[in-house]
């Protein structure tokens, strides 16, 4: 094997158009121009992407503080409007809770201590 | 890394490396990795062009310039093995990778028919699976050490020994036949 491969060596039966590579050169640089330029795209798309997130986020939290305040405030003012009736006992009834009050021993003997 | 600023000698004495200087040291070796893989010079023409495509988008991650020989070998390999997978499910017939291949050393264009000794090796060089001609090629062509094949291929030290001595055991049958 090695004896074959010493005659026949490296080459090979490939072959390439004539000037295929001084050709190919140009089109590799041009191409690494438009590689270049997409990197450089990319990179500030990127950072504009980033930065509409943030303020999108920023305003989204605004939004939501300023609407939870507001709902706060509502629901406050809401107890306040709110009209209780007062309920009044009949007289009878409430002469039956005095003299339940003044028969109760634990009302009429710890309200010493 | 910026392709195409001006080349920078770096305080250790490294010059940083720019497009032009790639394309420069890079184009003819690669494109010849690429054409042994895939015999036809068309395919070999596309290859190169989307091996350097993926180079160039993506140079930054490279960290030293002593690992970019390496790289760009592996890119350029990986992308041979794209185009004939790609290529295997085209066809139409069941023919196997090699046989596609031996086809396209009969047929293709800006290939020496007259150098008889040439023809024949590479012929012997297709028998070979895909794994065995990458490590063929990349030690016996381009002299590379076992160490720059596994971190192109991935393989072991030792599996990639068994594989160029195997590869070349089917060279020596095929050319004795």
């Amino acid at each position: 094997m090695e004896n074959n491969l010493n005659n026949i060596g490296k080459r090979m039966p490939y072959y390439v158009p004539e000037g295929f590579f001084e050709h190919m050169h140009d089109q590799l640089l041009s191409t690494a121009k438009q590689s270049e330029d997409k990197r450089k795209f990319n990179f500030r798309y990127k950072w504009i992407a980033a930065a509409v997130i943030v303020l999108i986020a920023s305003i989204s939290f605004m939004v939501s503080q300023w609407t939870g305040k507001n709902k706060q405030e509502q629901a406050i003012a809401m107890i306040n409007e709110t009209e209780y009736p007062e309920t009044m006992l009949p007289d009878e009834e409430l002469d039956s809770w005095v003299e339940f009050t003044e028969e109760d021993i634990f009302i009429n003997n710890f309200s010493n201590y | 890394m910026e392709l195409f600023g001006k080349k920078r000698k770096k305080k250790n004495g490294t010059v940083s490396l720019n497009a032009e200087t790639i394309i420069k040291v890079f184009e003819k070796p690669i494109y010849w990795h690429i054409r042994r893989m895939v015999v036809s010079h068309e395919d070999a023409q596309d290859v190169l062009q989307e091996t350097f495509i993926r180079i160039f988008l993506s140079l930054d991650t490279i960290k030293n310039n002593e690992a970019l020989k390496v790289w760009i070998f592996k890119i350029a390999t990986n992308e041979c093995i794209r185009h004939l997978k790609k290529k295997r499910e085209q066809s139409l017939s069941d023919i196997s990778e090699s046989e596609l291949l031996a086809e396209r050393l009969e047929t293709s264009e800006y290939i020496n028919l007259e150098d008889a000794a040439g023809i024949r090796l590479q012929r012997a060089i297709l028998t070979l699976s895909q794994q065995e001609r990458i490590v063929f090629n990349l030690r016996y062509y381009n002299e590379m050490n076992y160490e720059d094949i596994q971190r192109i291929t991935g393989y072991s030290i030792n599996v990639l020994k068994v594989a160029y001595h195997h590869a070349k055991e089917k060279i020596k049958q095929e050319l004795l036949n």
